[in-house]
C-alpha cells in the first residue's frame, strides 16, 4: 500500500465515529459524574446582624430614672410654669386668689377657743 | 435553592470552565461535560482498543471518573482537560492491550460483520473491511506509534498537542508518526487489491 491509498485510508477513518455512546453507557457516566461531584455549597440564610450595642446617652439614662420621657417632660413643663409665675408675679390671677385669700384669712375654725384660755 | 443554570450542550464556553463550574457543585456543568466528552474519549479509546466497544466504554468511564474526581484540585491554566484525558486514555489502553496479548493471541481479527444481503452490501463490506484491517494493523503497532498516529490522523490534534499528551517534542511526535505509518503501509501492503485500491 502506497502512501496516498494509506492518507485515504486514514482519511475515512477520521469521518467515520469509531463507536456511538449509547444512552445506558451516557447515563453511567453521568451518574458517576453526579456521585463524585462536589456538593454545591449550601445556601446559609444570613442572620440580620445585631446592632452594635450603643450606651445610653445622658439624656437617656436621666428619663429612664424618672420612669420615661413623658414623666420628664410633664415634670420639665411644670417646673418651666413655676419658675415663670414666680418671677413675673402675674396679676391677671388675681381675681381668683384676692378672693380666696380674703375670705381664708377671716376664717376661724375655733371662733371661742379663746374664751377658755381668758382666766377669771 | 439550586443554582443550576441552563448550560446547552453546544455551549461555547471551555471544557476548563465547565470543569470548574462542575467542581463548584453545578449539575448542569456535570451533564454538560459528560454528553461533550464522553463521545470523543470513547472514540479515541476504540481506535486504540481496535474496535472493542466493551473495553473502550470501561477505559471511557475510568478516565472521565479520574477527571471527576481531580476537578476540585484542577488548577486552570495548567493543562488541557482534552489533552490531560487523552494521556489518561492512552495509558489505561496500553494496560489492557497489554494483559490483552498476555492472554490471548490474536483476538483483534475479529472484523465487523456485514449483512450480505443489504443494498449496498459490497460496497459496505469493502469499507467494513478496509476499517478493520486498519484497526488491526494500528493494534500491531507498537505503543507510543499507535498513539501517535492515532492522535494525528484520526483525532487532528498538531504535533504539538501530540507531544503534550505523549510527554515528548514535537520532534519526537514527527518520527513517531512517520515510522507509524511507513509499519501501517507495510502490514497492509498485500491487502490493497482486497481491500478495493485496486485501479485506484
Amino acid at each position: 500500500m502506497n502512501d496516498r491509498d494509506l492518507d485515504r485510508l486514514l482519511a475515512e477513518a477520521r469521518t467515520t465515529p469509531a463507536l456511538t455512546p449509547s444512552d445506558d453507557f451516557l447515563s453511567r457516566v453521568l451518574a458517576d459524574a453526579l456521585a463524585e461531584q462536589p456538593r454545591m455549597a449550601a445556601a446559609v440564610p444570613v442572620a440580620p446582624q445585631a446592632a452594635p450595642q450603643r450606651r445610653p446617652g445622658l439624656w437617656a439614662a436621666l428619663s429612664a430614672s424618672f420612669g420615661g420621657a413623658g414623666l420628664v417632660a410633664g415634670l420639665g413643663c411644670a417646673a418651666m410654669i413655676g419658675l415663670a409665675v414666680g418671677y413675673n408675679n402675674p396679676s391677671a390671677l388675681t381675681w381668683l386668689t384676692d378672693d380666696y385669700l380674703s375670705t381664708a384669712s377671716g376664717i376661724e375654725l375655733v371662733p371661742a377657743a379663746d374664751i377658755f384660755m381668758t382666766e377669771g | 435553592m439550586s443554582m443550576a443554570r441552563d448550560i446547552p450542550a453546544e455551549t461555547t464556553m471551555t471544557d476548563e470552565a465547565l470543569l470548574a463550574l462542575y467542581a463548584a457543585g453545578d449539575p448542569v456543568a456535570a451533564r454538560t461535560l459528560t454528553l461533550r466528552l464522553a463521545p470523543r474519549v470513547l472514540g479515541f479509546a476504540a481506535r486504540l482498543l481496535g474496535g472493542d466497544r466493551a473495553e473502550a466504554e470501561d477505559v471511557t468511564q475510568e478516565a472521565l471518573l479520574r477527571l471527576w474526581r481531580a476537578a476540585p484540585g484542577w488548577r486552570a491554566g495548567e493543562a488541557k482537560v482534552s489533552t490531560w484525558l487523552y494521556r489518561v486514555v492512552s495509558n489505561l489502553a496500553t494496560d489492557r492491550l497489554r494483559a490483552r496479548s498476555r492472554h490471548r493471541q490474536g483476538a483483534l481479527d475479529d472484523a465487523p460483520e456485514v449483512a450480505d444481503d443489504a443494498p449496498g452490501a459490497v460496497a459496505q463490506m469493502i469499507e467494513a473491511d478496509r476499517q478493520g484491517a486498519l484497526a488491526r494493523a494500528l493494534a500491531a503497532l507498537p505503543d507510543r506509534q499507535r498513539e501517535a498516529v492515532v492522535l494525528r490522523h484520526l483525532e487532528g490534534l498538531s504535533n504539538p498537542e501530540i507531544g503534550a499528551v505523549l510527554g515528548v517534542g514535537v520532534e519526537a511526535v514527527e518520527s513517531l508518526v512517520a515510522r507509524g505509518k511507513r509499519a501501517l503501509a507495510q502490514a497492509l501492503a498485500g491487502q490493497r487489491e482486497a481491500l478495493g485500491y485496486e485501479g485506484d
